[in-house]
């Protein structure tokens, strides 16, 4: 079964993004199972923010994903429109809005929310993390 | 395609989340997919009629409602026995369910998303 991740709950407030981890790594290591993509909206493109700085005694939840999409080639999508609101910029949208610098992450992209659409018609299940 | 429901049940003014449920919901109806919506809880306060935020309180979200008959989201339910009592409205362009109506209601889609 194909499966895509769309997770809403911020990674500070909530446990969305520790949740929705451990079920894409379920589904990686399952032999039945594949993962299209993890979609980020709402206070969870607040993941895709390469200034947060994770005190080193904790779990980096950030690092955590930008290791199983560089290991699993899984795309990480921020929803453009709730990450630009809230501070994350890619290097593209930082000329567009003529800012200093840019606070996008590597490994996650900013994309519109048709990609999630197009997640919706392409998989078989949609799995929220709230 | 089968049809998704967004179901709300955040309140409009405690934060973005019916903004960007509302605007999730008219994506998916641009790319022509079927979409309604559910409301119930805190959810429902989007439904009432003469509200006036002003600007530090959010967009006049209400006013997206009508718009939505250009998109072709039709359908707004809200449960029967979720209707505020007395000296609020609730607008025209929500239909009320029975419980019974509710629940055969929810079951009906492909895709929920709550809000």
């Amino acid at each position: 079964m194909l499966y895509a991740l769309f997770i809403h709950g911020s990674p500070f407030q909530t446990k969305a993004c520790h949740s929705a981890l451990s079920f894409a790594k379920t589904i990686i290591a399952s032999k039945e199972h594949q993962l299209k993509g993890v979609f980020f909206y709402q206070d969870a493109v607040l993941i895709g923010n390469r200034f947060n700085q994770c005190p080193r005694d904790e779990f980096d939840i950030q690092a955590a994903w930008q290791t199983l999409s560089k290991d699993y080639g899984i795309e990480l999508t921020l929803c453009i429109a709730a990450a630009v609101r809230r501070g994350i910029i890619s290097e593209s949208e930082s000329e567009r809005y003529e800012l200093e610098s840019a606070s996008l992450a590597s490994q996650f992209q900013l994309e519109g929310l048709g990609t999630f659409v197009s997640f919706m018609n392409d998989c078989d299940k949609i799995i929220s993390f709230k | 395609m089968g049809k998704t429901l967004i179901h709300i049940t955040s309140s409009p003014y405690t934060g973005l989340a019916v903004k960007e449920a509302l605007d999730l919901a008219m994506v998916l109806a641009t790319f022509e997919q079927d979409v309604d919506l559910a409301f119930s809880g805190a959810g429902i306060a989007l439904l009432h009629q003469n509200q006036s935020p002003d600007e530090s309180q959010g967009k006049a979200l209400y006013k997206m409602l009508a718009s939505f008959e250009f998109y072709d989201i039709d359908n707004l339910y809200l449960p029967e026995s979720q209707i505020p009592k007395e000296g609020i409205e609730i607008t025209s362009l929500a239909s009320s369910l029975s419980e019974l109506e509710w629940k055969d209601m929810l079951t009906r889609y492909q895709h929920t998303f709550r809000f």
